[in-house]
C-alpha cells in the first residue's frame, strides 16, 4: 500500500475512498496537493480525516459549505474543497449550498450520493429514490435532484457536474474542472453517484447493480453547469 | 465640584422627528466639552409607533444611561403617553407640548417643523443651564437640517422657540 | 519604554465602540446575519470595509453559516467575529460548539435582548446561559460583560487578543441599551493588538478531528483542555469591587445593571453598601468574591433575567452562604429603584 495513506476506516465496497483516492491523483496531477485544504461533513465524510496526506479537519454536519467559505476567503491562495454526503449537501446544508452557489463563492463541494444515511444506520436521505427501502420503511417521497437545484442558482462561471464511481473516468475529468473553476474564482459541485453496500444491504456485485438500476435511471451524469 | 446635570426625556410618535431633536443637542452638548450619553427606545414598527429619548448632559462621568426621575419630559404626542405616564409624578417638570401648535400658527410654520421649535425651546433651557454653547447649538442644527428641505422654516422655527419667554 | 498614549473624544454608541475596538485591535473579517439590537454592528462594520480594504464582510444566509464562516477564516488564521442576539445566539451555538472543541479563536458579540424566543428587541440580561454554556460542551468560553463604554471597548479588545493567546472562543455580552447608547469615549491614538497565525498551514498535512472513535480519546483531550482554561483563568479573571471595605451589604450586579448599581452605591456612601461587579463571568472571579461572601452580612444579586447571573453566583459561592435576589427579567433597572431596594 502507497505509504500516503492510512488504513480505510471505509466499509468494504464504499463508494467514497474511489473519489477521495481520484481526487488525491488529481490534485497530485495538477501540483496543487501542497495547497488543498478539505473540509469535512459528519457523516460517513468524517472518515476522510488523516486518509489522504494533506490537509484534513472536521467541521460539523450540514455546516462544511459556509466553512469554507470562511476559509477560503481568509486563504484565497488555498484550495478549498468542502467533503459532504447528500444529508449534510441537499437536508442540513441545502441552505447554505445555495446561498454559497448564488453569490458564487469560489469552493468546491463534493456530495458522495449514495440515497441513504449511512453514518447514523441506514436512514431516508433527500436523495432516497420512490419505493426504496430505508429504516423508516419504503420511500414514498420523489428524491431531490440537488445538484440540478444548486445549478438553477448557480452564476455563470461555475461548474455543477455529477458524476458515478461506476465511471471513474469520467469522474476524474469532473474533478479536475471543478478544480479549475476554483482557480478561476467560481463556485463547483461535484456530485458523485457512490456505493454503499452496508447501509443498501449489498452484496458483491449486487452493489454495483443496485447503483446502476435504481440510482443512474434517476440521477443522470453529465455536466449540469458548465 | 458640584456636578452640573440635566436628564431630559423626550417622547413622541416615530416620524415626529424625536430622535433629530435628540441628535441635534446631543452632538451639540458632545462639542461643548460635556459628558453626554444618548439613549432611544423605539416600536417594533418601522413606521410610527413611538419613539423615546433619555438624554443627560453632565459635567461628571455618566454611569446610567437611563433614567426614571426626569428633570424634563416633552410629551410630543398623545400617543406615547402611555409609555411615559409612570415617569410623570417624578418628573420636576412636565410639559405637555401641545400647548406649543397654537405659536406654529401663530409664526405661519407648518406642522413639519413642531420638533425644531421644540429645539428652540429645549436649547434656550440648556444654554441657560450652561451646559451647551448656543454657537455649538446652531451648528449643528445647521449641519443636521441645513441642506434638507424647508430650512428656512425650520431655521425660523428654532428661533421663535429659542426666544420664546 | 513607557509610551505615553494620546487620547481623543468621540460620541459612539455601543455599537460603534465595538467596531472600533474590532478594528483597532486587528480584527479582519465579520460574518453576521441581521438581527435587533446586533444588526448595527454589521453595517457599521461593512461601512468600515469600504474605507479599509484589508477588512472583510459578508452578510450570511442565517446565524448558524455565520458561526461556521468565522471557525473557518479562523483556521485560515484570519481574526474573525460575528454579532448576534436572541435566537441568533440560539442558531451560533452550533459553530461555537466546534469552536469550542477544536479551540478556534472566534469572537461573537452577543447582544441581549428580551427572551424567550422573539421576547423584545430592547434589552435584557437573559443570555448568560447561552454565552456561557449555550453549546454541547462544557463552557469553555471568555465571558466578558461591561458595565460603560469605556469598558466595552477595552474587554472587546480582549476578547480578540484572549482568544488568540490561549485558543478558547470568546463572547462579548452587551445589551440592547448599552449598543444603542451614545456616550462619550476616550479613544487611545495607539491600540493593542492581537497576535494571530494560520491554524491550518498549507502543506502541513494536518488533520484536526472534532469527532473520536473511544471515550478515553475524548477525556484525555478534554483534561488537556481544561488545564489550558484554568491556566488562561489566572491570567484573565476581571472583576471589580466598589465601596466593598466595612460592607454589609454586598450587591452583585453585571453589564448595564453594574453600572446602575454603582451609581446607586456611590449615592448610599453612608449605608455600608458595596458593590460586587463581575467583569469576566466566565471564568467566574469566585476566589475574590468568597473572600468578600465572609465579610458581608447580606449579599443580594440584581439583574435582568430570571436568575442567569444568580445562578453563576451561587455555583461559585461556598455551600451555606444565603443569597438573596431582585429579579427583572427583559427589563430595565434604574438607580433610584436599586436605593429603594436597599433602603427599605
Amino acid at each position: 500500500m502507497p505509504k500516503d495513506f492510512q488504513p480505510a476506516k471505509f466499509c468494504l465496497g464504499c463508494g467514497h475512498p474511489l473519489v477521495l483516492i481520484t481526487l488525491h491523483k488529481v490534485l497530485q496531477e495538477m501540483g496543487l496537493v501542497g495547497k488543498a485544504v478539505l473540509g469535512l461533513d459528519i457523516g460517513c465524510s468524517l472518515l476522510a480525516i488523516n486518509y489522504l496526506p494533506f490537509n484534513t479537519f472536521h467541521t460539523h454536519h450540514g455546516r462544511v459549505t459556509p466553512t469554507m467559505v470562511g476559509f477560503k476567503r481568509s486563504n484565497k491562495e488555498s484550495i478549498s474543497i468542502g467533503y459532504t454526503g447528500d444529508g449534510g449537501a441537499y437536508a442540513i446544508g441545502l441552505q447554505s449550498l445555495l446561498h454559497s452557489a448564488l453569490r458564487d463563492e469560489p469552493i468546491m463541494v463534493i456530495v458522495i450520493n449514495n440515497a441513504v444515511y449511512g453514518m447514523t444506520g441506514g436512514q431516508k436521505a433527500p436523495t432516497s429514490f420512490i419505493a426504496q427501502k430505508t429504516d423508516e420503511g419504503i420511500n414514498e417521497q420523489p428524491p431531490m435532484l440537488g445538484a440540478e437545484i444548486v445549478a438553477s442558482v448557480a452564476q455563470s462561471g461555475a461548474y455543477v457536474a455529477r458524476g458515478t464511481v461506476t465511471d471513474m473516468g469520467v469522474m476524474k475529468e469532473m474533478l479536475k474542472k471543478a478544480i479549475e473553476t476554483q482557480q478561476a474564482g467560481h463556485f463547483s459541485l461535484v456530485e458523485a453517484m457512490a456505493f454503499c453496500p452496508t447501509a443498501w444491504k449489498t452484496v458483491g456485485t449486487e452493489t454495483v447493480s443496485y447503483l446502476k438500476n435504481n440510482l443512474l435511471p434517476v440521477f443522470k451524469t453529465g455536466e449540469i453547469k458548465s | 465640584m458640584k456636578e452640573n446635570k440635566i436628564k431630559i426625556l423626550l417622547a413622541g410618535t416615530g416620524g415626529q422627528g424625536v430622535q433629530t431633536l435628540a441628535h441635534v443637542l446631543s452632538h451639540a452638548a458632545f462639542k461643548s466639552n460635556m459628558q453626554v450619553s444618548l439613549v432611544s427606545n423605539y416600536g417594533l414598527e418601522q413606521r410610527g409607533g413611538m419613539s423615546l429619548a433619555y438624554l443627560q448632559i453632565s459635567t461628571a462621568v455618566i454611569t446610567a444611561p437611563r433614567f426614571s426621575e426626569p428633570d424634563y419630559l416633552f410629551l410630543m404626542s398623545e400617543e406615547a403617553r402611555p409609555r411615559i405616564v409612570k415617569y410623570i409624578k417624578k418628573t420636576k417638570h412636565f410639559i405637555e407640548t401641545e400647548k406649543y401648535k397654537e405659536i406654529l400658527k401663530q409664526n405661519d410654520l407648518g406642522i413639519q417643523s413642531f420638533n425644531v421649535l421644540l429645539l428652540g425651546i429645549v436649547s434656550k433651557l440648556l444654554c441657560d443651564s450652561k451646559l451647551v454653547s448656543e454657537k455649538i447649538i446652531r451648528e449643528e442644527l445647521k449641519n443636521k437640517l441645513g441642506e434638507k428641505k424647508n430650512w428656512e422654516e425650520n431655521l425660523k422655527a428654532f428661533e421663535v422657540g429659542f426666544n420664546k419667554s | 519604554m513607557a509610551h505615553k498614549n494620546k487620547f481623543s473624544r468621540a460620541f459612539l454608541t455601543g455599537a460603534e465602540v465595538i467596531v472600533k475596538a474590532a478594528q483597532d485591535v486587528g480584527a479582519e473579517y465579520f460574518f453576521g446575519y441581521p438581527i435587533t439590537p446586533a444588526s448595527e454592528i454589521a453595517v457599521d462594520w461593512s461601512q468600515a470595509t469600504k474605507k479599509n480594504k484589508q477588512l472583510g464582510f459578508l452578510q450570511t444566509e442565517d446565524e448558524i453559516a455565520a458561526g461556521f464562516a468565522i471557525n473557518g477564516s479562523v483556521l485560515a488564521g484570519r481574526p474573525a467575529f460575528s454579532a448576534t442576539a436572541g435566537p441568533g445566539t440560539v442558531l451560533i451555538q452550533d459553530g461555537l460548539s466546534m469552536a469550542e472543541a477544536m479551540r478556534l479563536p472566534v469572537v461573537v458579540v452577543v447582544a441581549q435582548r428580551g427572551g424567550p424566543s422573539s421576547g423584545t428587541v430592547i434589552y435584557s440580561q437573559q443570555e448568560v446561559n447561552l454565552a456561557i454554556y449555550g453549546g454541547n460542551t462544557e463552557g469553555m468560553r471568555l465571558v466578558y460583560s461591561s458595565s460603560t463604554l469605556e469598558e466595552l471597548y477595552q474587554n472587546t479588545q480582549k476578547a480578540f487578543i484572549n482568544a488568540w493567546k490561549y485558543r478558547f472562543p470568546a463572547i462579548v455580552l452587551t445589551d440592547g441599551y448599552q449598543s444603542k447608547t451614545r456616550g462619550v469615549l476616550e479613544v487611545p491614538s495607539t491600540s493593542k493588538k492581537l497576535k494571530s497565525q494560520p491554524l491550518v498551514v498549507l502543506g502541513a498535512n494536518q488533520h484536526l478531528p472534532n469527532i473520536f472513535t473511544f471515550e478515553e480519546e475524548l477525556f484525555v483531550k478534554l483534561q488537556k483542555d481544561v488545564k489550558d482554561f484554568n491556566k488562561m483563568a489566572e491570567a484573565v479573571i476581571g472583576y471589580e469591587e466598589f465601596n466593598t471595605r466595612g460592607a454589609e451589604i454586598l450587591i452583585i450586579a453585571h453589564g448595564t445593571v453594574g453600572g446602575v448599581a454603582k451609581e446607586a452605591v456611590q449615592k448610599l456612601l453612608k449605608k455600608k453598601v458595596g458593590l460586587f461587579r463581575p467583569i469576566t463571568l466566565n471564568p467566574f472571579p469566585k476566589t475574590a468574591l468568597n473572600k468578600l461572601a465572609k465579610k458581608v452580612k447580606k449579599i443580594i444579586v440584581i439583574e435582568s433575567s430570571l436568575g442567569q447571573l444568580e445562578r453563576l453566583v451561587r455555583a461559585n459561592l461556598d455551600e451555606n452562604t444565603k443569597v438573596d435576589h431582585y429579579l427583572r427579567p427583559g427589563l430595565g433597572i434604574e438607580v433610584d429603584e436599586i436605593i429603594k431596594l436597599i433602603t427599605k
